[in-house]
């Protein structure tokens, strides 16, 4: 039982009454709002709202502005190995909004939250005794390469910055950072710092 | 002695090159080390383990 009030196209404005305490709106005898005992209001179609009328802090986690978001950085200088690329140990966290980011197991960003992602990797490559003819800074999604960046070469430290927008399902996707250089004999380092190698993403439209 | 030592010493006329596009070795900072995860060189065939150790 509920309690109406209609506007109707024929009678104009037509109540009925019980003792429910649900009322229900309806326009042309069909229901657009029923509002519950409990003060709960149910929608029949989505309701149209002034534009900006939400604020932030309101919208669903599913929203972008409310998305998963994490920026973290290799803390210590990390040695490679000639012609092999090796996974970036991004190991500190700036911060991780939603724990989506492995910081101490295999470093991977896992978004629970499906949707599109703006992803920036920076490399800071250090050579000793060797001028790299490669430096490569590579993205890669669930194990495999997605993309990558070639840098320029030759000299002792420079740093190495790939950007991009990648989608991810919410559930098993993951994003990993990758580094390459080819070159002759020396030592090659990844440099450790907040502000020399580092990962982050997050979240820019749902999906 | 690395992984790509190894390879190079077996095959020289291997260049910088095909490390970057037909064969792919890599490390996934898991404590396992080098491997390769790709070997599509138009003529030389994949070491063997063997031929590895």
């Amino acid at each position: 039982m509920t309690t109406t009030i209609n506007a109707s196209t024929s009678a104009g404005l037509v109540q009925t009454a019980d003792t429910s305490g649900v009322l229900a709106l309806q326009t042309a005898g069909t229901t657009a709002v029923t509002i519950s005992s409990g003060q709960v209001a149910t929608f029949a179609q989505a309701p149209v709202l002034p534009a900006a009328s939400i604020p932030q802090a309101a919208l669903a986690a599913n929203v972008a502005g409310n998305g998963p978001a994490f920026s973290a950085y290799l803390s210590a200088n990390q040695n490679l190995t000639a012609s092999t690329y090796t996974k970036v140990t991004i190991n500190t966290k700036d911060f991780d909004t939603n724990s989506n980011y492995d910081n101490s197991t295999n470093y991977r960003f896992t978004p629970t939250i499906a949707g599109y992602y703006q992803v920036n990797v920076n490399a800071n490559f250090n050579s000793t005794g060797v001028n790299p003819t490669n430096d490569i800074t590579l993205l890669y999604k669930n194990g495999s390469e997605i993309k990558r960046v070639v840098g320029a070469s030759a000299t002792s430290s420079y740093g190495n910055t790939l950007s991009s927008l990648i989608y991810m399902n919410g559930s098993t996707d993951y994003l990993e950072m990758y580094v390459f250089y080819s070159g002759g004999t020396g030592t090659v380092s990844i440099t450790g710092g907040t502000n020399y190698t580092y990962f982050s993403a997050s979240m820019v439209r749902s999906a | 002695m690395t992984l790509y030592d190894k390879i190079k010493s077996l095959y020289p006329e291997l260049k910088d090159a095909d490390f970057m596009d037909t064969i792919r070795l890599q490390n996934d900072s898991d404590g396992k080390g080098d491997y390769i995860a790709k070997w599509e060189h138009p003529t030389l065939p994949k070491p063997t383990e063997e031929q590895l150790a």
